[in-house]
């Protein structure tokens, strides 16, 4: 097993909690401690790894969960421990009853004023914008922290993951990561890879148990080859891009973890957004209704596919890392 | 975790051992042998061979007495320290990974005795005689038929890509033994080359060179204690070999395909191709699969659950990279790609890689098996 019996129990302690009905924020955060999980214990959380924080991602994508999971986690592993305003924060992040998002790729400008910063400028599709209480917000490749922009909710094609436009005008901030920005959005592939491979788990899982059960022609669909031969190609799609969201969580921290994130970002994303629509083609009729979750991991899917870096830019990105 | 934490010491004493010997009399087949040239310098490769023996290095994974008893960690960094010496291609790989696995697993402790050690040191090569003109894929249809003659089984029949066969010592066979249908009656032996009953006769490739053989057995003699598991028990015995051989996906070969990939993005930067956006993100997606295929490679050597459709999904992932590879080396090169490097049929890299590689996802179970074997894995096994 390449996971730890320790990681095991997360997994499925995880995964059984998010199969019950009722969960709720508070239990995912009070009860389990997923946000508190890859906080530092000395800023309250567990002081586990990404690998850790990976696993359950996995399993919040497998499961469609719609809450501020990723973006707070995300946010919490993007802060410099040692910056005050970092430090004060954590606690918060760590115990969920702050919720944080990261606002990256904007246009924003950051001036001093004083012992702080003000900030100007505005940041599209900010993953669950809609919810958090607290921005880290990316300006001349640093980070700042804010909780008093105007946000703006904008309406989403994934129903189960809302975005916000932040606009900043001179709103009161404070560092929370010097040079701080490439490692956040490496955070974000790596976090947005894990969930994706756990959507296109699912997805799969999905479509392999209606070709099972579904008969045609007096058999099981599962039976055709036209249709063995492409599940089989999903799968190894899958296990690859799996194996990369993996190598990404563990070699976090690590020089590599700069080229690994995005690398784990475009195979993943990419073999969700595939197993996705190939899931409606073998569902048939069905995938294409809106009572069957098809469409559902279909358009978390397309999101993370064009969020934070679609594969083209991804590809852009890699060439000037790996090729310069 | 890298195979580097996992054995330290191991890396510097393999590199020390091949810096000192892969050197004087050897120097010349650093880099040779590989797919595609595999006919080069068999002789001097053969002594290599012997080398290679005599230090240890044979065998590394095989449980003592036999062998080194190395953990899975340290054979990788084996093979890539190998791969980055540019160890010329092995000539004793069918029996150190195929042959030794199947008789450690399946063999009598006299079978052990007897093959082992001359495996080790190289003094005996073997081949793999499984696929035949009307078996391949359908291994269980194999026509190959071998009888019981007072104290020796008397071989008769045709197989097909072998490997090797024209310096092999000994070969093993799947033949039918018995009267049963199919994969029932079918009996693993271990048969001799040198005699008169055994004729080889290499195949010519698309690529004009010859690296497989038909070999004919025309009576062909061996003793009758040279049978694998029980008469009739060779399906079971045959296909755990085909296991090994598709396990055999390692890190080092992946060295080997970085040097090719490396090779290709330095004909680009050459002849200008690669400012062209559309092929530098055609060599980018190349250099991104790579990586995926070490990061699958590093996951699945760290997993202990036997998963049938593992080795499968490695096959298919490295194969068809490597395809694509090829192909991408051609469109490099352009238009130049179409001439050869010389008269008679001499092929450039780029030649040599878009040819060779067609047959990646073809041997060692065809894309289509691979396939087969995943959706039975996923979707349950149909009846006929």
């Amino acid at each position: 097993m390449e996971f730890e019996p320790e990681q095991v129990a997360l997994r499925d302690s995880v995964r059984e909690f998010l199969a019950s009905p009722g969960y709720s924020w508070a239990r995912l955060t009070g009860e389990l401690g997923l946000t508190a999980l890859a906080v530092p214990e000395e800023h309250g959380g567990f002081g586990a790894t990404a690998v850790e924080a990976g696993i359950v991602l996995e399993e919040a994508g497998a499961a469609l969960l719609s809450a501020p999971l990723l973006s707070t986690t995300a946010a919490a592993l993007s802060l410099d421990p040692a910056m005050p305003a970092a430090a004060e924060l954590l606690p918060a992040l760590a115990a969920g009853t702050t919720v944080g998002a990261l606002a990256l790729g904007g246009a924003v400008d950051a001036m001093p004023a004083g012992d702080s910063h003000i900030l100007d400028g505005r940041v599209e599709h900010v993953l669950d914008g809609d919810l958090a209480d607290v921005f880290v917000v990316e300006a001349g490749g640093d980070l700042y922290l804010t909780d008093a922009p105007v946000v703006r909710p904008t309406p989403t094609l994934d129903l189960t993951r809302g975005q916000a436009t932040l606009i900043l005008t001179g709103t009161p901030a404070r560092l929370v990561a010097r040079g701080g920005a490439a490692h956040a959005l490496d955070v974000l592939h790596a976090a947005l890879a894990a969930e994706s491979v756990g959507v296109a788990r699912a997805s799969l899982r999905t479509t392999i148990e209606h070709l099972r059960t579904r008969h045609q022609f007096g058999v099981p669909l599962a039976t055709f080859q036209a249709l063995r031969h492409r599940v089989a190609d999903l799968h190894v799609l899958l296990e690859q891009a799996t194996s990369s969201a993996r190598h990404a969580l563990r070699v976090a921290g690590t020089p590599e973890f700069a080229l690994a994130a995005p690398l784990a970002k475009l195979a993943a994303t990419e073999a969700a957004y595939t197993v996705t629509r190939e899931a409606i083609q073998l569902l048939g009729g069905i995938g294409f209704t809106w009572e069957h979750p098809a469409h559902q991991y279909l358009k978390r899917a397309t999101a993370n596919h064009l969020l934070a870096g679609d594969p083209a830019a991804l590809r852009r990105l890699l060439l000037g890392r790996a090729f310069a | 975790m890298a195979p580097e934490a996992l054995a330290p010491g191991f890396r510097d004493e393999v590199r020390s051992w091949l810096a000192e010997h892969l050197t004087g009399e050897f120097a010349p087949l650093v880099g040779t042998g590989g797919p595609g040239r595999e006919h080069e310098h068999i002789e001097l490769r053969g002594r290599w061979e012997h080398e290679l023996g005599a230090g240890g290095w044979i065998g590394l994974g095989w449980p003592r007495p036999y062998g080194r008893g190395a953990s899975i960690a340290e054979q990788v960094v084996f093979f890539e320290e190998y791969a980055r010496a540019g160890g010329p291609g092995r000539l004793s790989h069918v029996g150190e990974y195929l042959l030794a696995p199947t008789l450690i697993a399946h063999g009598t402790e006299e079978q052990k005795a007897r093959f082992l050690p001359p495996i080790a040191r190289a003094e005996e090569l073997w081949c793999q005689g499984y696929s035949e003109p009307d078996a391949g894929s359908d291994l269980a249809g194999v026509q190959t038929r071998a009888v019981l003659e007072g104290d020796e089984w008397r071989v008769t029949g045709q197989k097909v890509w072998t490997s090797l066969a024209h310096v092999a010592d000994w070969c093993f066979v799947l033949a039918r033994t018995g009267e049963g249908a199919r994969k029932a009656g079918l009996s693993y032996l271990l048969v001799p080359m040198d005699q008169p009953g055994v004729q080889v006769r290499p195949i010519v490739q698309l690529t004009g060179t010859s690296e497989f053989n038909e070999v004919f057995f025309d009576a062909a003699a061996t003793a009758a204690g040279n049978v694998v598991g029980a008469p009739g028990d060779g399906w079971r015995v045959a296909t755990s070999t085909l296991a090994f051989e598709r396990g055999v996906a390692t890190l080092g070969q992946q060295l080997g395909f970085a040097r090719e990939l490396e090779s290709i993005v330095d004909r680009a930067r050459a002849n200008g191709t690669f400012a062209d956006p559309l092929v530098a993100d055609r060599i980018v997606t190349a250099w991104a699969g790579l990586q995926g295929l070490r990061h699958h490679a590093l996951r699945t050597l760290s997993a202990t659950d036997p998963d049938p459709a593992a080795a499968s999904v490695a096959k298919l992932l490295w194969a068809n990279w490597h395809q694509a590879l090829g192909e991408l080396a051609m469109a490099v090169d352009g238009p130049a790609a179409t001439l050869l490097r010389e008269e008679p049929y001499e092929l450039t890299d780029a030649q040599r890689l878009f040819l060779f590689t067609r047959a990646d996802t073809i041997y060692g179970g065809s894309n289509e098996i691979q396939r087969n074997i995943i959706a039975e894995a996923l979707l349950g096994r149909v009846r006929r």
